[in-house]
């Protein structure tokens, strides 16, 4: 702790935040420096020098709190090769990137023009950036993506919503080595945000000049048969997937180029996966030091994800956040610190709460729909339910209990629908279940207006026991109104199976999306399967009707509503539009939000600069990759 | 006899077709598949995965085609000698099989020495001093070692070797061991780690192998040919050693054959406690995690050794017991 208070007061503020932005030097007026690991490597010949690697004007990340030294091995863990999300999040560079206060910033493209209809998107490449292989990164790259991987069907089976929101990829072209244009076929206002998204990093990651020799199209047939056949793959497209996807072959395939600050040298899932810098990475900081500091990235391989904690604590992982997080985990870490010699970092989670009761509207069951679907019934459980009571249980008093609404940072907040419903009032919820006609027996438990009891089951998922302990709360609550509730505890595959095909009364689970309400609006509208609370008409909208079940009109005017948002261009129109959404929501309460969550840390070793005092949590934002982890370096511990 | 045990070698093979296909089919008995697994795993922490990507996975996992060609798939390979493809490791079943084989049996045979080592003494000791107070304290450190789970006991075993001997975290080597070639330093540093894994099982088992020696002895003691030896002066350590406790451990050799397939299984729980990299933990997170040809695979090995396991021990005990041996010949 004595360390924070001795770190300038300065770094204290989010405005050092705000300076971690990529500026460009004038061109060629540097001379750059290089790690003496690197140095070594030109002098023996076996690399170009420093200044024929860079750019000629580099990308400049300004460091949070002093330009660092080189060297050094940073020390994480992992569970597998289902938990290589975590390495992900780590090397984050796509064409435009987030900032730490999640705003767009400029990346691989140093800067982009957008047509005032909204439809074209030019961006310009920075010039001379190469592969890890130090091969030049170009137009040509992202053309190979477009023109070869998305459009192949063997290769894509089916194209990613994201890149075509009206079912029609854009036409991309290149002007010239450096400058690529895109053009929708309507306006797509929410595009730069989404080239953001850690699911376009794959629009960098397809170096041409390496996956030639397994596409279909380029490489000589008999040359890729042989290589189909010496990998085992029973096609060329699932050879050409296994070299490339954008999920793993970064870290399973040594061999393929990359843009990120560090390269695989011994892949996954080793006992010891192994990072080390990229020599040809295209960043330097103010002084001109090419990034990264650190050497070397290590995650050890665990069997379960409790060691890793014992780990954290045992001071043997210098900057991680990932299977670290719940409130068991918070209360060990802080009792731990002196023990482990670290300091934790909060990372604030960007979902409106911690978990959200979503009353299934597809329910099979006419009966239960016709209840479940009835707002008066939604308001009464959010009326029945004590949030002090779980924030005191669940999150020790220190969550924050609201409805599922856009948080306080986000561009949409609204106090109205955040604050809607919420005391604790059983007396207001009973009248509420008389009104709808749901009649108590003689044992104290509500029935049907068909007179069968009313039983409503509460699908939890097993694995992480804070949920089940909210669970067993609300349970407890919607009792004490007289509806007779059970808690469904269930593996992640049952519970996924179930809620995805509408087989469940009310799901829990976290609100998703408080911060990036546009490109994760799940719990806004049906939005996708995901939307727990009305998957069939998730899809529905996914399909564009051609599956799942047609919504009510209310619904379809939020759908209509969101598709309006999406090509509208002016910002202030756009926030006019999602309040309408909102006030929808506000007035309906499709989602019963329950408590906001206390932050997770990071463990950041006392020796480990640069990382700054908050985050984060999200998908979205691939945290800790927005704060840039290549200018983290270890110093002297104070 | 050969006659008898050719007929066991053939019976197997209609046992092990049976337990593969009923371990294919309980393995696929929980909903989803691996991809709904990986899916729900990244859901959790938020993170989504792209219902087109998703599909392209679905399509390059094979995970589109019905269960009994899966089967049939993985069955017809496995007899080739091909045990498939594991999902989440992205490697060949028996290159992670094997590679983790040899330190499992490496740790199982020193637990079992060790349990043996501990366990023979005690068991003699207790059996000929009985009910002295040597006796109940023995038997009840014995009994204590049964009764504490393997997993309290590693933890604090893993805190102390922690904070005292400045060990790092489990694991049987240190960091910078992990990867440097075969050499006594990394022989030492092995020996320094292993000696946790050894005691932990090994503890949870002298009791069982105590109560064996000493019931079995103290039967042996009261019998004549005893008394006799005895009668002729035989010293009393030699007497005790040379004749009784031969027989005493008699069930400690016969069952061998059962502790075949505990060496792959056996100390699971303590391995994923200390993150040893054995065969345990590989099973169990395979099962988890629906990896049907590594699963399927582990699963067929533990029954195979199994059932060689069953009937090693039927020869041994046929071998050794006549009755049994002109039994089985009666039968024939």
């Amino acid at each position: 702790m004595n360390k924070r208070a001795s770190w300038p007061p300065a770094a204290n503020l989010i405005v050092v935040w705000l300076c971690v932005v990529a500026v460009l030097f004038p061109s060629g007026a540097k001379a750059f420096n290089e790690a003496p690991s690197l140095a070594a490597q030109v002098k023996s010949g076996q690399l170009p020098p420093v200044d024929k690697r860079l750019p000629a004007s580099p990308v400049v990340v300004t460091p949070v709190e002093k330009p660092g030294s080189y060297g050094g091995t940073w020390r994480r863990a992992y569970t597998g090769l289902s938990d290589l999300v975590g390495a992900r999040r780590v090397l984050y560079d796509p064409l435009v990137r987030w900032s730490p206060d999640y705003k767009v910033l400029p990346n691989l493209a140093h800067k982009w023009e957008i047509d005032p209809e909204g439809k074209v998107f030019t961006f310009h490449l920075v010039q001379g950036v190469k592969w890890s292989d130090g091969q030049p990164f170009t137009a040509e790259d992202i053309l190979f993506y477009f023109e070869d991987i998305l459009s192949d069907k063997e290769l894509t089976p089916s194209i990613p919503k994201w890149l075509a929101p009206n079912g029609g990829l854009p036409k991309v072209t290149k002007t010239d080595d450096y400058t690529i244009r895109m053009e929708f076929d309507a306006p797509y206002s929410i595009f730069l945000e989404q080239l953001a998204c850690p699911h376009a990093v794959v629009l960098v990651s397809k170096p041409k000049h390496y996956l030639k020799q397994f596409h279909k199209k380029y490489a000589d047939p008999e040359k890729l048969d042989a290589l189909v056949a010496e990998k085992k793959a029973s096609t060329w497209a699932k050879l050409f997937l296994e070299m490339s996807d954008v999920q793993r072959a970064q870290f399973l395939n040594p061999s393929l180029p990359t843009l990120c600050a560090w390269v695989t040298r011994i892949p996954a899932p080793a006992k010891r996966f192994v990072m080390e810098r990229n020599p040809y990475y295209w960043k330097v900081d103010t002084a001109g030091n090419q990034l990264p500091y650190i050497d070397t990235i290590v995650h050890d391989l665990q069997a379960e994800a409790q060691t890793i904690v014992l780990k954290a604590i045992a001071g043997e992982i210098d900057m991680q956040g990932r299977r670290l997080g719940g409130m068991q985990n918070s209360v060990l870490l802080v009792a731990s610190e002196r023990l482990g010699k670290y300091r934790l970092v909060p990372k604030f989670s960007t979902a409106s709460v911690g978990l959200l009761l979503a009353p299934n509207l597809n329910h099979q069951d006419p009966e239960v729909k016709k209840i479940l679907s009835d707002t008066r019934f939604r308001k009464a459980i959010s009326h029945a339910i004590n949030r002090k009571e779980i924030n005191k249980i669940v999150y020790r008093g220190k969550g924050i209990p609201r409805q599922a609404a856009p948080l306080k940072d986000s561009e949409f907040y609204s106090q109205p629908y955040e604050n809607a419903y919420l005391d604790y009032d059983p007396v207001k919820a009973s009248a509420l279940l008389d009104k709808m006609g749901l009649k108590k027996g003689k044992d104290g438990k509500r029935m049907r207006p068909d007179g069968r009891p009313l039983q409503i089951a509460l699908d939890v998922m097993v694995s992480i026991q804070s949920w089940v302990d909210t669970a067993e709360i609300v349970a407890s609550n919607l009792k004490g109104v007289g509806i007779d509730t059970e808690v469904k505890s269930e593996t992640m595959e049952l519970f996924r199976q179930r809620t995805q095909s509408a087989a469940h009364d009310m799901a829990l689970w976290p609100g998703d999306g408080g911060m990036e309400c546009l490109l994760e609006p799940r719990w806004y509208f049906p939005f996708s399967t995901e939307s727990l609370n009305a998957p069939l008409y998730g899809v529905w909208f996914q399909s564009d009707g051609k599956r799942g079940e047609e919504p009510p009109s209310e619904m379809k005017a939020m759908m209509e509503t969101y598709k309006t948002i999406l090509s509208t261009v002016s910002e202030a129109k756009r926030k006019e539009l999602f309040g309408k959404i909102i006030a929808a929501n506000e007035g309906n309460l499709w989602v019963i939000g329950l408590v906001h969550e206390p932050p997770d840390y990071y463990v950041v070793a006392r020796n480990m600069f640069n990382v700054p005092k908050k985050d984060f949590q999200s998908w979205i934002y691939p945290n800790p990759g927005p704060i840039h982890p290549e200018q983290f370096f270890f110093g002297k511990a104070n | 006899m050969l006659a008898y045990i050719a007929r066991r070698i053939l019976m197997m093979i209609p046992t092990l077709i049976a337990i593969s296909i009923i371990s294919f089919a309980i393995i696929q008995l929980p909903p989803g598949d691996f991809l709904t697994t990986y899916v729900a795993q990244l859901s959790v922490s938020g993170e989504a995965v792209d219902q087109a990507e998703l599909e392209s996975l679905n399509e390059r996992f094979g995970l589109d085609q019905p269960v009994y060609i899966q089967y049939l798939k993985w069955a017809w390979n496995f007899i080739r000698g091909d045990f498939g493809h594991s999902f989440e490791w992205n490697k060949p079943v028996s290159e992670l099989i094997g590679e983790r084989l040899a330190m499992t049996v490496t740790i199982s045979t020193l637990t079992l020495l060790f349990t043996w080592a501990v366990a023979v003494p005690i068991g003699i000791y207790s059996a000929v001093r009985q009910y002295s107070w040597m006796d109940y304290f023995l038997t009840v450190i014995g009994f204590i070692g049964l009764a504490t789970p393997n997993f309290l006991f590693a933890l604090v075993l893993l805190w102390f070797s922690y904070a005292y001997l400045g060990m790092s975290i489990g694991g049987l080597f240190s960091p910078q061991f992990a990867e440097a070639p075969w050499g006594m330093a990394k022989i030492w540093d092995l020996l320094k780690h292993l000696w946790i894994p050894v005691l932990i099982v090994g503890t949870a088992h002298t009791a069982k192998f105590i109560r064996i020696i000493r019931g079995n002895l103290l039967d042996e003691l009261k019998k004549p040919y005893v008394t006799t030896a005895r009668a002729k002066g035989l010293s009393e350590t030699r007497l005790i050693l040379k004749y009784p406790v031969r027989v005493a451990i008699n069930p400690l050799v016969s069952t061998i054959g059962w502790t075949l397939p505990e060496l792959i299984s056996g100390i699971a729980i303590t391995a994923v406690v200390l993150n040893l990299p054995t065969t345990g933990p590989l099973l169990l997170s395979a099962l988890l995690s629906q990896d049907m040809q590594l699963a399927g695979t582990f699963i067929m090995f533990l029954s195979t050794l199994t059932v060689v396991g069953t009937l090693v021990s039927d020869i041994l005990l046929a071998w050794v017991d006549p009755r049994i041996r002109f039994g089985a010949r009666e039968g024939l």
